[in-house]
C-alpha cells in the first residue's frame, strides 16, 4: 500500500539522524535529561507526518497544481496564464509556513523592518517570476539566460542595498521555496508544460529556483529604499526547550490551519470558474489536503519539539569542545538531514519520472547529500572564521551560473531546483539552530554568523547536480562514440 | 503468421524482470508504461489510500511462442499481478465464446478515470488501471504562441468476467460526467487466456 510505502522510505531517511544523534549521545556528548527521548519522539512524528504530507501532496496538491496549470493554456488566453502565475504566486506565499517562521524570526532580530511590507514584497516577488517562468516556456527561452539576467541584475543590486537586509533577502529566497510552494509550483509547471504537444523535459524544472530569485531580488530592491536604520541587532538568542509536544500541537494546528486557507480557496475559485472537475476526483483532491494538513501538524510538532532545541545543544555541546570538530559534524549533519526534507522527496520522485527512469532516485540522493554535506562544512567554516557571505555566495552562483552553459538544458533546469528545494524546513529549523548553537559556543555573532546557512544549503547542490550533468554527458558521449565504432 | 499480445500488469520496478524472462522464453521485446492501480474497495478508494503504482509490460509475440511466454511470465518469482492474452487477429472461437475474460479500455479527459473505476465498480467490477496518456491531434489543432495544445486522456482498464463487461460499459456511459459529447470512447476487447501473477 502507497502509504506504507512512504512510511518505509520516508522512514529510512530519517533514522539515520536518530541513531547518529543516539550514538552521540551515549559515546561522546550525553545530552540533557530526557532530550534524548524527546528527539527521538519528535523523529517519529516526523516520519509519520511526512508519509502523510506526501500521499497528500500525491492525490490532492499535485493534481490540482497540474489542472490548473494546464486548464489555465488551455484557455488560450495569455492574460489568463499569466495572471494564474501572478494570484497562484502571491497565496502560495501567503500559505507557505516557512515564511511565517522567517517573519518571526526577523521581528525578534530586528524589529526595525516592516514585516508586513516584506511578506508583500515576497509574495510579489514571487508571483512576478512564476508569470517568468510561464512566459519562458511559452516563447522557449532558455533557462540558462534567465539565470544569467537575474544573477548578474540580483549581485549589482545587491552592491548597493543596506547590509542588514542582504542576509534577509538571501534567506527569504531559501524560505519562500518551502513545503507548500515548492509541490504546487513545480505542479502548475508541469500542468502547463503537459498540454503542450512539443514537451521538452527541462521545460518540467526551472519554476522552484525562479521562485527563489524573486523574493531575493524584492527584498534586495526594498533594502534600496530603505535607509540603515542604525539599531544595534539583538545578539541573544533565547535557548530552546525540548520536550512538551502537547503543548506545541495547538500552535502547529492554527499555523498550519492558516497556511491551507487561502490555498483552499484558490483551488475552489480555479474549480468553480475554470476546472469544474467531476465529483470523484474532488473528494480525492479534499482528502488530500486533509493528509497534507495532518502530515504538516506532525511535521512541525516533532521539529520544533524535538529537532530544534537538540540541534541547538549538539551545536553547543561541540562548539565548547573543539571549534575544528564543527567542521566535520556540520558536514555531516549537512548531507543527513537534507535527506528529511519534504521537497527533496518530492523533486526527485518528479525527476524519476519524467526522466522515464534515466536520473534514478539514489543517483539525486546522494548528489544532493554530497552537496549539503559541502554546505554545512562551508556554514561551519563562516561560524568559526566569521567571513563575510559575499565571499561564498558571489563564487558559487557564479561558477553554477558558468556551468549552465556547459551541460545538457535539463540538468539546467533541475540542478537550480534541486537547490532551492534542499533548503526547507529541516534546513531552516535543524541545521540552522545547530549552526545557532555552535556560534554561540564559539563567541561569534550568531545574527550575522549563523544566518545565512539557509542560501548554503541552497546552493551547493546547485553545482553538484550540475557537476552529475556533465557525466552524464560525458558517459552519453562515450557511449555514442563505440556505438559509432561498432 | 498470426500474432498474439500479451499485457500484463504488474508492481512498479517489476516490468524489467519480466521481460528478461519473456525474452528468454522467445519474445523480442516490449514496452513499458507507468500506470496507476485503483483499490477494489470503494472506501481505501476515497480515502486515497488504494492506490499503487504500476507498470503495464506489452509485448507482442508470434502464436509459436505464445504458450511458451505465457507459462513463463505466470511462473515468474517475487512479481504480483495480472497478465492476459490478446490475439490480434479476430478467431471465430475468440468471438462466440460465452465463457472466459474481456478486457474493457475507456479513454477518457485526464481526471475522469476515478470517477469512471467508481461506477464500474458499482456495476460489479473489481479494480481497475489507470495510465496517463495524450490524445493525437485532429485536424482543428489549437495552437499557443507556437506551441500546439494536446488534449490529456486517461485510459481505464478493466478485466471482467465475459457479461460483465457490458452491464460495467452500460454504468459508465450513463456516468453524469461522460454525457457532453467528446468525453470519451470505451471498447472491449477479448481476452484469450488471463490469468493471476503470484496470487
Amino acid at each position: 500500500m502507497e502509504l506504507l510505502k512512504k512510511l518505509k522510505e520516508v522512514g529510512s531517511s530519517i533514522v539515520p539522524i536518530l541513531v547518529l544523534v543516539a550514538l552521540m549521545h551515549f559515546f561522546w556528548i550525553p545530552l540533557e535529561e530526557g532530550m534524548l527521548s524527546s528527539f527521538l519522539i519528535g523523529g517519529i512524528l516526523i516520519i509519520v507526518g511526512l508519509a502523510f504530507f506526501l500521499l497528500g501532496t500525491d492525490i490532492g496538491l499535485l493534481p490540482i497544481g497540474e489542472r490548473i496549470g494546464s486548464a489555465s493554456v488551455r484557455t488560450k488566453n495569455l492574460l489568463v496564464l499569466l495572471s494564474t502565475g501572478l494570484i497562484v504566486g502571491i497565496v502560495i506565499i501567503l500559505a507557505e509556513p516557512n515564511i511565517t517562521v522567517l517573519q518571526e524570526q526577523v521581528a525578534s532580530v530586528n524589529p526595525s523592518i516592516s514585516t508586513t511590507l516584506m511578506v508583500i514584497m515576497i509574495a510579489l516577488g514571487v508571483g512576478i517570476y512564476l508569470m517568468i517562468s510561464l512566459l519562458r516556456v511559452v516563447f522557449h527561452i532558455p533557462l540558462k539566460w534567465i539565470y544569467l539576467g537575474s544573477y548578474t541584475l540580483l549581485f549589482l543590486l545587491a552592491a548597493f542595498t543596506s547590509q542588514e537586509m542582504l542576509g534577509i533577502a538571501f534567506d527569504s529566497g531559501g524560505a519562500a521555496t518551502g513545503p507548500l510552494a515548492v509541490p504546487f509550483i513545480m505542479a502548475i509547471g508541469l500542468g502547463v508544460a503537459r498540454v503542450q504537444k512539443k514537451q521538452e523535459e527541462s521545460d518540467n524544472f526551472g519554476y522552484v529556483s525562479l521562485a527563489l530569485i524573486g523574493p531575493t531580488l524584492a527584498l534586495i530592491v526594498l533594502g534600496l529604499f530603505s535607509k540603515e536604520s542604525g539599531t544595534t541587532l539583538l545578539t541573544t538568542v533565547s535557548t530552546p526547550v525540548a520536550g512538551n509536544f502537547l503543548s506545541l500541537v495547538e500552535a502547529s494546528v492554527s499555523q498550519v490551519v492558516r497556511s491551507l486557507i487561502p490555498l483552499i480557496l484558490l483551488c475552489v475559485v480555479y474549480q468553480l470558474v475554470l476546472l469544474k472537475m467531476p465529483i470523484g476526483q474532488l473528494i480525492r483532491v479534499a482528502v488530500g489536503f486533509v493528509y497534507v494538513f495532518l502530515g504538516l501538524t506532525l511535521f512541525f510538532v516533532g521539529v520544533n519539539g524535538g529537532f530544534i532545541p537538540v540541534g541547538y545543544q549538539i551545536g553547543y555541546a561541540i562548539g565548547t569542545l573543539d571549534s575544528r570538530l564543527l567542521l566535520l559534524a556540520g558536514l555531516v549533519i549537512g548531507s543527513i538531514t537534507v535527506l528529511s526534507e519534504p521537497s527533496v522527496w518530492v523533486l526527485i520522485d518528479q525527476v524519476q519520472d519524467i526522466t522515464q527512469g534515466h536520473i534514478r532516485k539514489s543517483i539525486m540522493l546522494v548528489a544532493l547529500a554530497i552537496g549539503v554535506g559541502l554546505s554545512g562544512f562551508l556554514a561551519m567554516l563562516r561560524v568559526i572564521t566569521g567571513l563575510s557571505i559575499w565571499y561564498f555566495v558571489l563564487p558559487v552562483y557564479a561558477i553554477a551560473v558558468l556551468l549552465s552553459f556547459r551541460i545538457p538544458t535539463l540538468f539546467v533546469g533541475l540542478a537550480f531546483d534541486s537547490g532551492s528545494v534542499s533548503s526547507g524546513p529541516m534546513a531552516s529549523t535543524f541545521i540552522l539552530s545547530f549552526a545557532i548553537g555552535s556560534s554561540v559556543a564559539v563567541g561569534g555573532n550568531p545574527t550575522t554568523d549563523a544566518f545565512g546557512v539557509i542560501i548554503f544549503v541552497s546552493m551547493t547542490p546547485v553545482v553538484i547536480v550540475q557537476l552529475l550533468g556533465l557525466l552524464y554527458k560525458h558517459k552519453q558521449a562515450k557511449l555514442a562514440a563505440q556505438k559509432g565504432r561498432t | 503468421m498470426n500474432s498474439t499480445l500479451l499485457l500484463v500488469i504488474t508492481e512498479s520496478g517489476k516490468a524489467d524482470m519480466l521481460m528478461s524472462i519473456a525474452k528468454q522464453a522467445g519474445s523480442t521485446g516490449g514496452t513499458v508504461l507507468n500506470a496507476r492501480g485503483t483499490a477494489s474497495s470503494s472506501l481505501l478508494c476515497a480515502l486515497g489510500l488504494g492506490d499503487s503504482h504500476k507498470e503495464i509490460l506489452l509485448t507482442l509475440v508470434s502464436d509459436e511462442v505464445k504458450d511458451q511466454v505465457f507459462a513463463a511470465l505466470s511462473h515468474a518469482p517475487h512479481a504480483k499481478g495480472l497478465i492476459s492474452a490478446i490475439p490480434t487477429m479476430l478467431t471465430e472461437q475468440g468471438r462466440d465464446a460465452t465463457e472466459g475474460w474481456d478486457l474493457v479500455n475507456i479513454i477518457c479527459p485526464t481526471g475522469y478515470g476515478d470517477d469512471i473505476m467508481a461506477a464500474a465498480r458499482k456495476a460489479g467490477a473489481g479494480g481497475g488501471t489507470i495510465v496517463e496518456g495524450r490524445g493525437t491531434a485532429k485536424e482543428d489543432d489549437i495552437a499557443f504562441f507556437g506551441s500546439t495544445l494536446v488534449a490529456e486522456k486517461e485510459l481505464v482498464l478493466i478485466l471482467l468476467k465475459k457479461g460483465l463487461a457490458d452491464r460495467v460499459l452500460s454504468a459508465v456511459s450513463n456516468l453524469p460526467c461522460m454525457q457532453q459529447k467528446g468525453s470519451g470512447i470505451a471498447f472491449t476487447v477479448s481476452v484469450q487466456a488471463f490469468t493471476s501473477l503470484g496470487a
